[in-house]
């Protein structure tokens, strides 16, 4: 259980209450068609999150944080998934997939082989259903065969 | 046209043969959902909008399915709750209080049996209500101008921070968030790029598809990581799925209680299943409860929040489709679905889509008998589906995720939004933010502003008009009140009265409050 945690996020929001407000501070509208424009409502909303982030900083909760096995395993859960970001067009959708669904099934105290059947499994199926059923393509892989995917 | 005729009309809809079928697989994709621990409708129903969406249905065909998704997932939850004491959805956390005992006493077949029967009359009950109050409170609605609407806004968020999670400060600024996010991308009235950062692809804004599978597909992966298991959970032997006469008799008048507070509980903007079954509990614990048997295996404690989380369905498509305000977290994903569709949800929703809105009501019927049929002679089936393991469920919910909000809109930069959006979701369920209120004020940030700036013009800029008619008056007063009612009344009850027992409901709450 953990007060600072809850206290340091509270700090976050007020920085995103600041920028949000400055950045906000800086919409113009050439014309106006309306008396309140576009910039109040957004700094409404910076002001009323400004206020509850400082009312956080005082009144924090304690919450119970994950443990840090927990924060290894979640970073290299996060890191699959923007490798599969990264790679979707480029390895194209069946590599892809075949090779994230390894790694997560791997996290989730799968086998290489479990992780590996699955995966293909899955990929072919997505494939086939997108691609022939409901006639959405899905990229091939901008790799193999040289165009944008 | 009465009522009547309008639902006739509407099980026209329903009842086209690929309405049916969607009502069918919905119910089962939502049992199974719902049956699956930790999983519940709101992931499910974010799980399947992009791809129903990309699949091409219309709207009243992709409303009917994600429908029979959130009804089958609230009755689903019951099945982990009772077999492994792992609740199935939010909704089913206080299933366990009564539902497990009674399984480790050898009753799981007739506690499945029991909980199936009060999920159906509940759910039911409140569908029945929806068709004959939905008309009502649209007749009242029309009235509403901008000013109104912009009051009602407050007042959903009010409900909201008041019943919803461990803090109320956490609600607003979940609120706040939302409500910031939907500012991103052009303003509609002048043309004004807001928060882009030169990136073309967020000039209309934050795609909604992208959002909802963020906030609640992926945070979903990182929390099922910390309680991840290999698929080789024991599960009690269930027998024979039957409840004697006597038993449901015992349980009459708590399933009926329950259910009219969960209707109206899922009525209340915001709040849903959890709360109404939370709610119900600690209700019938104080009305019947004379043994001190709740908690050990008392049927009566499985029924009522069985009745009342299943009854807050029917009660929050009130508000949503009457008012474009949704009644729960689940309800706002398809409000947004709604607008997917350039559909505007709202007071004018009945007179300008009668087809689609009756088509709904009658196939959440359709839909709730079907689960009745899935949920007591062939539960059996969704009692094996808590054996798959995490190393198969998890990967499908990542593919389908990509998959999702990749074909909604070609674009792997919305993936990007999508992680980045998935990881803060999971860091703020980590610190106790509860979830429905973000996506509640992303669904209603635009609407809201734009029916503030619209009151404004129509006044000339003299912000009275916000406080002038009698309506707007009594939502103002409504929403100080429910703000403050409970600090003040806990006041005054403090140290006069000893509290009353209702401690596991409100530890629970606090723990469900998270998502529904």
């Amino acid at each position: 259980m953990n007060r600072a945690a809850d206290r340091l996020f509270g700090l976050f929001l007020l920085g995103l209450a600041a920028v949000f407000g400055g950045a906000g501070w800086g919409i113009v509208a050439p014309f106006s068609y309306d008396p309140l424009g576009p910039r109040p409502y957004p700094l409404l909303l910076a002001a009323v999150l400004a206020v509850m982030a400082v009312w956080m900083l005082f009144k924090p909760q304690a919450v119970k944080l994950p443990g840090g096995r927990m924060l290894a395993q979640g970073g290299l859960l996060i890191a699959t998934l923007v490798f599969y970001q990264m790679t979707f067009r480029w390895l194209g959708f069946i590599l892809a997939t075949s090779i994230t669904v390894v790694l997560v099934a791997r996290l989730f105290r799968g086998s290489w082989l479990q992780g590996l059947v699955t995966g293909i499994g899955l990929a072919l199926v997505c494939y086939g259903l997108f691609n022939h059923v409901l006639e959405i393509p899905l990229p091939a892989g901008s790799l193999f065969t040289g165009n944008g995917g | 046209m009465g009522t009547f005729g309008h639902l006739m009309q509407g099980f026209g809809v329903a009842f086209l043969p690929v309405n049916i079928a969607l009502a069918l697989a919905g119910s089962f994709i939502g049992t199974l959902i719902g049956a699956l621990p930790g999983l519940g409708p709101i992931n499910g129903v974010a799980i399947l909008l992009p791809i129903a969406y990309a699949a091409g249905l219309p709207a009243d065909s992709t409303l009917i399915l994600l429908m029979a998704v959130y009804m089958g997932a609230e009755f689903g939850g019951r099945v982990s709750s009772i077999l492994l004491n792992v609740p199935g959805d939010a909704g089913a956390v206080i299933t366990t209080l009564d539902g497990y005992p009674l399984a480790q006493k050898g009753l799981a077949g007739p506690a499945l049996a029991l909980s199936g029967i009060s999920s159906f009359v509940g759910g039911m009950l409140s569908i029945i209500a929806l068709t004959f109050f939905g008309p009502v409170l649209a007749k009242l609605s029309i009235s509403f101008g901008p000013a109104e609407y912009f009051v009602l806004m407050i007042f959903a968020f009010a409900t909201l921070s008041s019943m919803l999670g461990s803090s109320p400060a956490k609600s607003l600024i979940g609120t706040c968030l939302g409500l910031m996010l939907a500012v991103v991308g052009v303003d509609s009235t002048t043309g004004v790029l807001r928060y882009t950062f030169g990136e073309p692809e967020l000039y209309d804004g934050v795609e909604f598809l992208t959002v909802v599978v963020g906030l609640f597909a992926i945070s979903e992966i990182l929390l099922l990581l910390e309680h991840s298991h290999a698929g080789k959970t024991k599960i009690a032997s269930v027998g024979r799925v039957m409840v004697s006469m006597r038993e449901l008799m015992m349980c009459k008048w708590t399933i009926l209680r329950a259910t009219v507070i969960g209707f109206i509980i899922g009525v209340l903007p915001g709040t849903g299943a959890s709360v109404a079954s939370a709610v119900a509990y600690s209700t019938e614990k104080r009305l019947v409860d004379k043994e001190g048997t709740f908690g050990k295996g008392d049927f009566r404690g499985l029924a009522a929040p069985e009745a009342a989380n299943n009854a807050s369905v029917g009660g929050a498509m009130v508000p949503m489709l009457t008012l474009g305000i949704p009644g729960s977290g689940t309800t706002a994903i398809l409000l947004g679905a709604l607008m997917l569709f350039n559909i505007n949800p709202g007071p004018l929703l009945f007179e300008q889509q009668p087809a689609l809105v009756w088509g709904v009501i009658a196939s959440l019927y359709v839909s709730c008998l079907a689960l009745l049929v899935m949920n007591l002679p062939m539960v059996k089936i969704f009692t094996k589906i808590l054996r798959l393991p995490d190393w198969a469920l998890v990967p499908g919910i990542v593919v389908l995720s990509f998959l999702g909000v990749f074909s909604a809109n070609g674009s792997t930069f919305s993936l990007v939004v999508m992680i980045i959006l998935g990881v803060f979701a999971y860091i703020l369920r980590k610190l106790q933010y509860p979830m429905a209120p973000v996506i509640l004020g992303f669904v209603l940030g635009e609407l809201m502003e734009d029916n503030l700036r619209r009151a404004l013009s129509i006044s000339g800029g003299e912000i009275g008009i916000l406080f002038q008619s009698p309506i707007s008056k009594f939502l103002w007063v409504l929403s100080l009140l429910i703000v403050f009612a409970p600090m003040l009344i806990n006041k005054l009850v403090a140290g006069q009265i000893p509290a009353p027992a209702v401690v596991p409901a409100d530890a629970a709450v606090a723990a469900a409050g998270e998502e529904e």
